[in-house]
């Protein structure tokens, strides 16, 4: 199965507030995937009709099941790190290993033992008396020992300080990305992450404003870094968005700058940063229609 | 089954401490106060009364304790996972909801108070024991029949035990209808509907709907207290007016305990065969069903 998740015109309301409006895209297998919007743009809304705790409007497979109705079989083989903060505090490491065991068909508890090695914590540690840092360090090393293809993350760093974030990344990467499973993030720290995507999706108020490589997004999105001289003629052209580059004054676009423009400055690469301030501001820029912009 | 059972190993995990003190405690109270205690009420000397005496107060000790305490932890369940957030964590991983509440249900409202209670029927046989040695020394001891005393133990302690499980089911109605209340309405939810009940009772105390809902709610408690009770009147002392039961007297009890547990948990199993049971277990199902939906809806 060459596709992991497939959803068509996925909606999702709550009452009378759409959280998510007419999502259509794939993930295919051996991606990591980005999943960026502001808070309230839907992020944890998809992640969790994704796994079936909320039941959606539209076609949902992910692994080829229905996560709603088939929510028991698909978590066999899926695993989701909903938020950072939520392993039962009375428990200690080994127990948790112990009761995954039991839960999680495709639990290895001998791999979760190793993978604890690489962290801070023992077995005998209580998730009480953990820091932030290593209740994620210790989580990750629960979920990742089980063999699945897809692994889901609910702003799975947050509140953790930067050492503890670049252990969760690099021991994701390292011990869990395989080129076979895929790996859907969603977080705020765009920058961080950039790095270890293959993929982004940008959310905003609940559409999908991008779907894209990270290779294609080279391709497609360009920005311009030029003299302040040059600001009105950038301007002119409507760039999606005009901010500063290591000081200098810069514009993004969408393709290629146009040629009344393109000698007033440099080509450099737009950070996903620049792009997802560029297209959250921007939400009638739709991610299938990249020559509407 | 495994993932049941690994949903119950976590209640065992989570609350072993609470649950071993809940019989070692009363134990070893008993024990530390078998020095300064002294058997009451009985004109003759003889080891087995006192150990059968000894050893009832210390059955009936763990058991209020654990009714009280099981009461009191299923009134919070309901809320549980949802107050620590770990809600998330345990709905990240295969199983269903049902399962989830299930497995706490049937640990803390059936297989505490039945492991419980069959640890304090080994912890009463000790006490009796000792106390019987520490009123009569090591002499009377080999005159004591053991073997009666040990058959009486093991048919009461059997008894007691079918008869707990049988209340347990017969008090389900009100034990998860008080869960749901919580589940839906918080910490005010158990309280509240409680005191609805009882408004409702005392306000419209004439109108036959309430007097339809006194007499179900009677029925219900009357079913637990018979699963626990039947055929215990059957081993009442008589007193007639006298301050101290007489040993023929007691021994005659004693040796009619076993038959009298035998006869009496046919019975207990029979009441369950009413309508009145069946319906309470059909709106404590119903109140599961709302404890699911919640836990749904909260995530």
């Amino acid at each position: 199965m060459n596709t992991l998740i497939d959803a068509k015109h996925l909606s999702l309301r709550y009452g009378r507030k759409a959280a998510l409006q007419d999502l259509t895209f794939t993930i295919p297998a051996g991606r990591v995937v980005g999943l960026l919007g502001h808070n309230g743009a839907g992020k944890t809304s998809l992640m969790k009709t994704l796994v079936g705790l909320k039941r959606p409007e539209g076609e949902l497979r992910v692994l080829g099941l229905d996560p709603h109705t088939q929510r028991g079989q698909l978590l066999t083989s899926l695993c989701y790190i909903p938020d950072v903060a939520v392993l039962p505090r009375w428990a200690r490491a080994g127990e948790l290993i112990r009761l995954m065991e039991g839960l999680q068909p495709r639990f290895s508890a001998d791999r979760a033992r190793q993978l604890l090695k690489r962290t801070s914590v023992t077995e005998s540690d209580r998730v009480r008396h953990l820091s932030k840092g290593m209740v994620t360090q210790l989580h990750l090393a629960l979920v990742a020992a089980i063999d699945a293809k897809l692994m889901i993350l609910d702003e799975p760093t947050l509140g953790l300080d930067v050492m503890s974030r670049k252990s969760f990344y690099e021991m994701l990467i390292d011990e869990w990305c395989d080129g076979e499973r895929s790996v859907l993030i969603s977080t705020h720290q765009v920058e961080e992450v950039e790095s270890l995507l293959s993929d982004v999706m940008m959310l905003d108020e609940g559409r999908l404003v991008l779907n894209i490589s990270l290779a294609e997004m080279d391709q497609r999105f360009v920005a311009l870094s030029h003299d302040p001289d040059a600001a009105e003629a950038v301007a002119a052209s409507h760039p999606l968005l005009r901010y500063r580059v290591q000081g200098r004054p810069a514009a993004l676009f969408d393709g290629v700058a146009p040629d009344t423009i393109a000698h007033l400055g440099q080509r450099v690469r737009p950070s996903l940063v620049d792009l997802f301030m560029a297209l959250t501001r921007k939400p009638e820029i739709q991610a299938s229609t990249p020559e509407s912009a | 089954m495994t993932l049941f059972n690994t949903l119950l190993l976590r209640e065992w995990l989570q609350y072993k401490r609470a649950w071993i003190g809940l019989v070692l405690g009363p134990v070893l109270l008993l024990l530390a106060l078998v020095p300064f205690s002294q058997v009451e009420g009985i004109d003759t000397p003889a080891p087995e009364p006192v150990a059968l005496i000894a050893g009832l107060v210390t059955v009936a000790l763990v058991l209020v304790l654990t009714v009280v305490l099981c009461g009191y932890q299923l009134m919070g369940l309901a809320r549980r996972d949802q107050q620590d957030r770990s809600i998330e964590f345990w709905a990240s991983l295969p199983g269903s909801h049902a399962a989830s509440l299930g497995a706490p249900l049937l640990a803390h409202g059936l297989l505490v108070p039945l492991a419980a209670t069959a640890l304090a029927v080994l912890g009463g046989a000790l006490i009796g024991a000792i106390m019987a040695f520490k009123e009569f020394g090591l002499a009377a001891l080999h005159q004591t029949q053991w073997a009666v005393l040990l058959q009486v133990t093991i048919w009461m302690g059997l008894r007691l035990l079918v008869g707990l499980a049988v209340a347990a089911l017969w008090l389900a109605p009100f034990v998860v209808a008080l869960m749901a209340a919580s589940a839906w309405l918080k910490r005010w939810g158990a309280p509240l509907l409680f005191i609805a009940v009882a408004a409702f009772l005392k306000i419209y105390k004439n109108e036959p709907a309430a007097e339809a809902l006194a007499r179900l709610l009677t029925r219900q408690v009357g079913g637990a207290a018979q699963a626990m009770f039947l055929g215990a009147q059957t081993l009442l002392l008589k007193d007639e007016g006298r301050e101290h039961v007489g040993l023929q007297e007691f021994f005659d009890a004693l040796f009619r305990l076993p038959e009298v547990a035998r006869d009496t948990v046919p019975e207990v199993l029979q009441l369950m065969a009413q309508p009145q049971f069946i319906g309470g277990l059909v709106f404590a199902a119903l109140c599961f069903g709302l404890l699911v939906l919640q836990r749904k809806r909260s995530l």
